[in-house]
């Protein structure tokens, strides 16, 4: 029995000559919305895949809620990248089907199909056709089905795409809500400031290798990016003689700049300093985003992996 | 288990409960019940009523002597046109004895002109048929023959006999039946005339004709067992091998279709995910399966059921098949069905369009089709060494079973026993082979793959 909601220990699965996900290891807190982030083929999906029973790893052990992961299927909602209705069936049949498949009827669910359509503000439905629905329509539905049997976990991928700022709101509200309920969520998604959000934790996998397992507090003080943004009310920057400071750059046409400073510098003396000299319209330390640690590790490990390949080709001569 | 129900009565619901099912299913039958009931009684539809006068122009006499004969039992025709010149020489029709008819309500009477007809009378008599004034002119001549000299004497037909030839003139737009009718009775009448000129009596020779016939018992295999065999029964005993075997042929391509057709739906409606959250892999394919069984036997209930029972019953009325072969039908039925439903959910799942699938069936098919081809030879040499290696050979085995077991001579039990048990471990081989390509097959999308990327994706999963 383990008390981490997922437990994913050296898991390997490989498609032909293609190395899906290699020698992974991932612990899912209970109760935590954790991020799983990645570039296109970076193996995401598999892994999700795998977590969900859907495919099988080739090595590795994969736990699931305290069981294993087939067994645990009833509790686990799913909303896949790829995902679809039935085009010709009604709504409220197709949420009854998949509520019956994952064993919603059996364990006695308490809110009817029409509650749940009123949960997603679509209360006029039921007996429509899914196909006449818009697409923003079919979106919710999709997540009302992951949801319907409410599950202990959670796999969300891609939740918001294709939706309106209003419905991708309704969205995040609704996930807000399971994670004060207490469940357990894993959000795969592109959307990287939401994730920044709205997550606890993220994974970040390419090439099937996880780069990054950390929260979001680690993140920002594992990738400080030792920046100072500040913006002169007029004429240039003066920072000449201030210790600690490396060097400045422009960003954008309104006069602000970057101070990148040394490291192991404090930056509140530099900014007293700073705001000292002259009048300033702002000037704040700069906090790294999601994006900036995404877009530095993925590349990083581009480079690695180019680097490697280079050398695997060179031994190969 | 509830789950692999709930995909099944989903897949039976949304391919059985559809408006153009039910037409295919219940309308259909209804129709060819419809027309196998009207069917008839609209083909023996009796043409319009035909009266009036058939010239024969028959200097001779003989040939218009015997169809008066022929016609006598018509009525009367309306009364001949005392203007008409081509009247002279008329015989007046002969009253009908008051008998009814016994063609239609057909009504010919017969005028007889004796004179040789030139060609200007000739014409006059057609333009009258074209005028409608006249059913029809028939000109007989008489060709005189001699005896010929490599025939023996007594083989030889009498030297004046002759040979009579009639030349019937009709209206285009007569009755094909009525045509028929007239000819016929010319012909009657030519024959006759033959008869009476080489000195027999018509009605002599026709008692001379009549003869018995020959009776076939099929015997039992115990005493009392014997059935009697007609031209029916022996035409059925061919037939019917066929007829079951492409009743199992239908009834497991169609409802396999429906799956395969499913299949490619859900994959690129892209729900098979969402499925696949809930179950496995191995319980959507067994849902959809047992599903589509249940399609294909309210569709075998609704066609092959009706005619499987009325083809049995005369069956085995006939001691062509017992109770035993029913039997074995149905065993062979299940084996057919799940081996041609693992193929059609191992392609569906493999492919993204039903376009796609076509090229991937196509060498299936042409395995699938042999039977169809050999049923014959099967048929008529059950235990010859092609129907035998080829009822060793899964997927062919319960086609040409079927066709054996109900063939001309009997299978040997042990041969019936080895071929289900091969037949049936080989439906589960390629079940098992099927979920295989299913779990990978569902989730790929793409290029269709290949028939050894295929083998590898068995290997994969």
């Amino acid at each position: 029995m383990s008390d981490a909601a997922i437990r994913i220990r050296n898991v390997n699965k490989r498609f032909g000559a293609t190395h899906a996900v290699r020698d992974l290891d991932l612990e899912v807190p209970p109760g935590s919305l954790c991020g799983f982030l990645g570039p296109n083929g970076a193996g995401k999906s598999t892994t999700i895949r795998m977590i969900m029973s859907i495919i099988y790893p080739d090595s590795g052990a994969i736990e699931v809620l305290g069981g294993s992961a087939l067994a645990s299927k009833d509790r686990i909602g799913y909303l896949p990248e790829e995902r679809g209705l039935y085009r010709k069936m009604r709504v409220g049949e197709f949420l009854e089907y998949i509520a019956r498949l994952k064993g919603a009827g059996r364990r006695g669910e308490g809110r009817t199909i029409q509650q749940w359509l009123e949960s997603v503000e679509l209360p006029e439905v039921a007996r429509k056709r899914c196909q006449e629905l818009s697409k923003g329509m079919q979106q919710k539905i999709q997540f009302l089905a992951a949801i319907i049997h409410e599950p202990d976990l959670l796999i969300l991928d891609e939740p918001f795409s294709g939706l309106d700022p209003v419905n991708a709101e309704l969205i995040n509200r609704l996930i807000g809500e399971l994670r004060r309920a207490g469940k357990t969520i894993i959000l795969s998604t592109h959307v990287l400031h939401q994730a920044e959000q709205i997550c606890d934790r993220i994974f970040l996998i390419n090439h099937g290798v996880k780069l990054l397992d950390a929260s979001l507090a680690e993140i920002r003080r594992a990738f400080d990016p030792r920046t100072i943004v500040a913006e002169p009310t007029n004429g240039t920057l003066q920072v000449e003689g201030i210790d600690g400071v490396v060097n400045v750059r422009p960003i954008g046409h309104d006069g602000a700049v970057e101070i990148m400073i040394e490291e192991g510098a404090d930056p509140h003396p530099i900014m007293q300093t700073v705001l000292g000299r002259q009048p300033m319209r702002r000037i704040e330390l700069r906090r790294p985003t999601l994006e900036d640690v995404f877009v530095q590790l993925v590349m990083e490990d581009e480079g690695a992996a180019a680097a490697a390949k280079a050398r695997e080709e060179l031994g190969h001569v | 288990m509830s789950k692999v129900l709930a995909v099944a009565w989903r897949e039976f619901k949304a391919t059985a409960l559809t408006r153009a099912f039910i037409i295919a299913a219940f309308v259909v039958p209804v129709l060819a019940i419809g027309m196998g009931v009207l069917g008839p009684a609209l083909f023996s539809e009796k043409p319009a009523p035909l009266s009036g006068t058939l010239v024969v122009i028959d200097p001779v006499g003989a040939v218009a002597e015997a169809a008066k004969t022929q016609f006598e039992s018509d009525a009367p025709p309306p009364a001949p046109e005392a203007s008409d010149p081509t009247n002279a020489g008329v015989e007046p029709p002969l009253p009908g004895p008051g008998e009814p008819p016994p063609v239609g309500d057909v009504r010919i009477g017969i005028r007889h002109i004796t004179e040789p007809a030139d060609d200007a009378a000739l014409d006059a008599l057609k333009d009258r048929v074209r005028e409608g004034a006249l059913v029809a002119v028939a000109q007989v001549t008489l060709a005189e023959e001699a005896p010929s000299e490599t025939e023996p004497a007594d083989a030889a037909p009498p030297a004046d006999v002759g040979t009579f030839t009639v030349r019937l003139y009709l209206p285009a737009d007569m009755n094909f039946k009525h045509t028929l009718m007239l000819e016929e009775r010319l012909d009657a009448a030519l024959s006759a005339a033959h008869l009476r000129r080489a000195g027999l009596d018509v009605q002599w020779v026709r008692e001379l004709d009549r003869r018995g016939e020959v009776q076939t018992i099929s015997l039992g295999e115990e005493a009392g067992e014997d059935v009697p065999s007609s031209k029916l029964t022996t035409v059925l005993k061919l037939m019917v091998p066929m007829a079951f075997m492409l009743l199992l042929w239908i009834s497991t391509f169609v409802s396999a279709n429906y799956l395969l057709t499913s299949t490619i739906e859900e994959k690129s409606n892209k729900v098979v995910e969402v499925l696949l959250s809930a179950v496995s892999p191995m319980q959507l394919m067994t849902g959809k399966i047992v599903g589509q069984a249940l399609v294909g036997s309210v569709l075998l209930i609704m066609y092959a059921g009706l005619a499987a029972t009325i083809l049995a019953a005369v069956a085995v009325a006939g001691g062509i098949i017992g109770p035993v072969k029913l039997l074995l039908l149905g065993l062979y039925f299940v084996m057919a069905y799940f081996m041609i439903a693992a193929i059609m959910a191992g392609i569906g799942s493999a492919v993204n369009e039903m376009r796609e699938a076509q090229s991937l069936l196509g060498p299936a098919m042409m395995v699938l089709m042999i039977p169809l081809f050999l049923w014959l030879p099967i048929s008529d040499s059950p235990n010859g060494a092609l129907a035998t290696i080829t009822g060793f050979i899964p997927p062919l085995t319960p086609f040409v079973m079927i066709l054996r077991v109900n063939g001309s001579e009997p299978v040997a039990a042990w041969q019936v026993i080895a071929t289900l048990v091969i037949g049936y471990a080989a439906a589960v081989a390629m079940i098992w082979m099927a979920a295989k390509i299913f779990r990978v097959g569902v989730l790929m999308y793409g290029k269709p793959p290949t028939p050894i990327e295929l083998i590898r994706w068995i290997r994969y999963s």
